[in-house]
């Protein structure tokens, strides 16, 4: 089981690496999707089922179709290739290089300081706070099943106690919906 | 609901040495639409299948892993893959635009009386308990009113950025 996930973490780093130097912009989309549906399968070893279908929808498919409308709209792949010279990677510019490296450092010091995936002491499944009253997640953890019946305690927690945070992100898609039609002058809709 | 007939479109496209795209777009793709019957018959085939896995997912969210915006986006991905195969433009005219922009008017419509009409039983904003209905039910509720929203909102984003500026925007 360990080799399946060391291959996994390997093709997603390798194809992150690969997505980000290749000059073919479309093979740089496709790796992305690809790579995506890697973060996916992992999702689901991590026994995270409804992120894993939101990464694999969204991250995979959705995404990749945006960028790839976004590709075609401005410059096409074939003139952009032709520009900047041949090989099948690009050449590495370093100050970029240089800003995400220090940004992966906070990112994997931050990384390296969680706790063990499933630790009782971790602060996201801790029952009890300091003084000894019950945290949040104590309360969803223990009563969502018994007091809603649904056997998915994600959908209880989104829809039933945080149904506030889900009307907030019904908002912000809402709102992207009607920006796009606005920008692009979509008279006949709105 | 039939996916779009592109026979004439295709062929207006191909034959139009002047389209803008013509000359940045591969030849096998020329004016977003595949000359492939395999992606096509393939694309008609499974387009059933993925809608029933969105809606089985929005469903079944409360006692299997998915949710509604799972199954919203899913259900929208096979209108893109009806899409990437017939192209953007035919797809666009077989969806009223009206009709989809109704969709996510319509899912928060329902999200709106659900969150606020607890209120009316005495409830705190979206208290889903104090409904007449079991909570199961109010949340399947909520739950078909996110989908209809995700789907409308992600069918839009593509359908409408690939189809450009303006009510005669030139399609990819």
């Amino acid at each position: 089981m360990i080799w399946l996930e060391l291959g996994l973490v390997a093709f997603v780093i390798i194809g992150a690496l690969f997505a980000a130097t290749v000059r073919d912009l479309v093979g740089s989309i496709v790796t992305f999707a690809g790579l995506t549906l890697g973060v996916a399968i992992i999702w689901v070893l991590l026994a995270a089922p409804d992120v894993a279908l939101i990464e694999a929808a969204v991250g995979a498919g959705v995404t990749s179709v945006l960028f790839m409308i976004a590709l075609v709209k401005t410059s096409g792949s074939r003139s952009e290739q032709e520009a900047s010279g041949s090989g099948v990677f690009r050449s590495v510019n370093l100050p970029a290089l240089l800003i995400v490296g220090g940004l992966a450092i906070p990112l994997g010091y931050a990384f390296l300081s969680l706790d063990p995936v499933g630790a009782s002491g971790a602060p996201a499944v801790s029952m009890e706070f300091d003084d000894g009253s019950q945290t949040p997640y104590g309360y969803y953890i223990e009563e969502t099943v018994p007091e809603t019946g649904f056997s998915n305690s994600v959908v209880a927690v989104l829809v039933v106690y945080r149904g506030l945070d889900t009307l907030g992100e019904l908002i912000v898609a809402f709102s992207a919906a009607v920006s796009i039609l606005i920008v692009l002058e979509r008279s006949d809709i709105l | 609901m039939s996916p779009p007939n592109t026979d004439d479109s295709t062929a207006s496209t191909a034959a139009d040495p002047t389209s803008v795209h013509a000359d940045r777009t591969p030849a096998s793709t020329q004016g977003g639409v595949t000359e492939s019957p395999v992606v096509k018959t393939a694309s008609r085939t499974v387009t059933p299948f993925v809608v029933a896995f969105g809606i089985y997912l929005t469903l079944f969210g409360t006692s299997l892993p998915g949710g509604a915006f799972q199954g919203g986006v899913i259900i929208a991905s096979a209108v893109t893959l009806i899409a990437m195969a017939f192209g953007f433009g035919p797809t666009q005219q077989w969806l009223s635009a009206p009709a989809l922009a109704g969709l996510f008017v319509l899912g928060a419509t329902i999200f709106g009386v659900v969150a606020f009409g607890a209120i009316l039983y005495g409830g705190a904003v979206l208290e889903l308990f104090v409904f007449p209905l079991s909570v199961e039910d109010m949340v399947k509720l909520v739950e078909v009113a996110i989908a209809a929203l995700v789907t409308g909102v992600i069918i839009g984003l593509i359908i409408w950025l690939a189809d450009g500026f303006g009510e005669g925007g030139e399609s990819i």
